[in-house]
């Protein structure tokens, strides 16, 4: 499991990793053929995610952690689930650093 | 003056220049602005630089050709020879559709021409054959009326294939590509896709979604027009006559 990567990291980017990722504010998402092409205009990037790393990226909707994405995986492609958890990590760290994820907002605490 | 529609834009020429820019259609439409270069070669490019600033559409700097299913363009690369590229393209029996600009509506994915005249270098004459009048000094360049090299077209057509394209002085090379490098390849040299950058984004990607991509590596653009003629089907005038 890769990202296909469209520039060189540096400038515009974070380093953290999250616990639920949801894609960032202002990512514009192109399906094209298996690959996913995100597009953020703030830097002006396209990156492009293969087939694998695509599936990450679907997943990422803010309610699954990164150890439930690689259990989905895990089931969908017929893998070792402890070793797709350091891919699906991987990719997760990747996008967050570049700016594509973010750790889902905490909910206001109710009074 | 004479008003011509360029890029979907109205720019305005004075007559005695706009007769050599025969290939590009005229509008009653007001223009958008005004040309004030007072030679061919540079009203030609003030003309270019107008018409992409007041474009509606998304500009990407290409070398755009017609084929017998539809568009071929090729994004602009430094060290091309893009102008040079297109003009061989149809020689060897291409429809010239623009050597500076594939004009997409960012609505409707539709392609407008711009068949304007090619800047063409001295030291290129020879490449491109004969029928296109006496050559310009071999460090000096000359404009030509696209419909001396060959057929215009400037007919709406949708992109079929998109080449990247590499001149390295080597063999011929012409394989599949992913087509998301040609999204990355036709963003990085869009002229003004940041006045509506996601529009943009989303009618490149749509664009692509369509088309076939090829990487080609070459070192003379005769070669890659024969080899793009061959692969997609295209023969040249001269070559239908000798059968």
């Amino acid at each position: 499991m890769s990202v296909l990567l469209s520039s060189a990291a540096g400038g515009p980017y974070r380093d953290n990793m999250v616990d639920h990722p949801i894609p960032a504010p202002g990512v514009a998402v192109e399906d094209l053929d298996d690959d996913v092409c995100l597009y953020r205009s703030d830097i002006d990037e396209v990156l492009v995610l293969n087939h694998s790393a695509g599936d990450v990226w679907r997943l990422a909707d803010g309610q699954l952690t990164v150890p439930a994405i690689a259990a989905q995986l895990a089931r969908v492609y017929a893998m070792d689930e402890a070793e797709l958890r350091t891919d699906v990590r991987t990719v997760v760290s990747d996008l967050v650093a570049r700016g594509y994820l973010i750790d889902r907002p905490a909910e206001p605490a109710t009074p | 003056m004479i008003t011509l529609r360029v890029l979907g834009a109205a720019v305005a020429v004075r007559a005695d220049i706009a007769y050599r820019f025969a290939d590009i259609p005229r509008t009653d439409a007001p223009p958008d602005a005004e040309v004030l270069a007072d030679s061919p070669p540079a009203a030609l490019t003030e003309l270019t630089r107008l018409a992409v600033e007041h474009s509606p559409l998304l500009c990407v700097h290409a070398g755009v050709v017609s084929g017998p299913e539809g568009l071929l363009a090729i994004p602009g690369e430094s060290g091309l020879g893009k102008t040079t590229l297109v003009a061989a393209l149809v020689r060897a029996g291409f429809g010239y559709v623009s050597d500076e600009a594939l004009a997409v509506d960012r609505a409707t994915g539709q392609v407008s021409a711009f068949a304007r005249p090619l800047a063409l270098r001295g030291d290129v004459w020879t490449l491109l054959g004969d029928g296109i009048g006496p050559a310009p000094s071999p460090d000096s360049e000359q404009l030509v009326a696209p419909s001396l090299l060959g057929r215009v077209d400037t007919d709406d057509a949708q992109v079929r294939d998109i080449v990247l394209a590499r001149r390295d002085g080597g063999p011929l090379r012409v394989e599949t590509a992913a087509r998301g490098d040609a999204v990355r390849a036709l963003l990085a040299h869009a002229f003004n896709h940041y006045r509506a950058p996601e529009a943009s984004f989303r009618a490149v990607v749509a664009l692509v979604r369509d088309a076939r991509v090829w990487r080609a590596t070459y070192a003379d653009a005769p070669d890659l027009a024969a080899g793009l003629g061959e692969l997609l089907g295209v023969q040249s005038a001269s070559a239908t006559e000798a059968r």
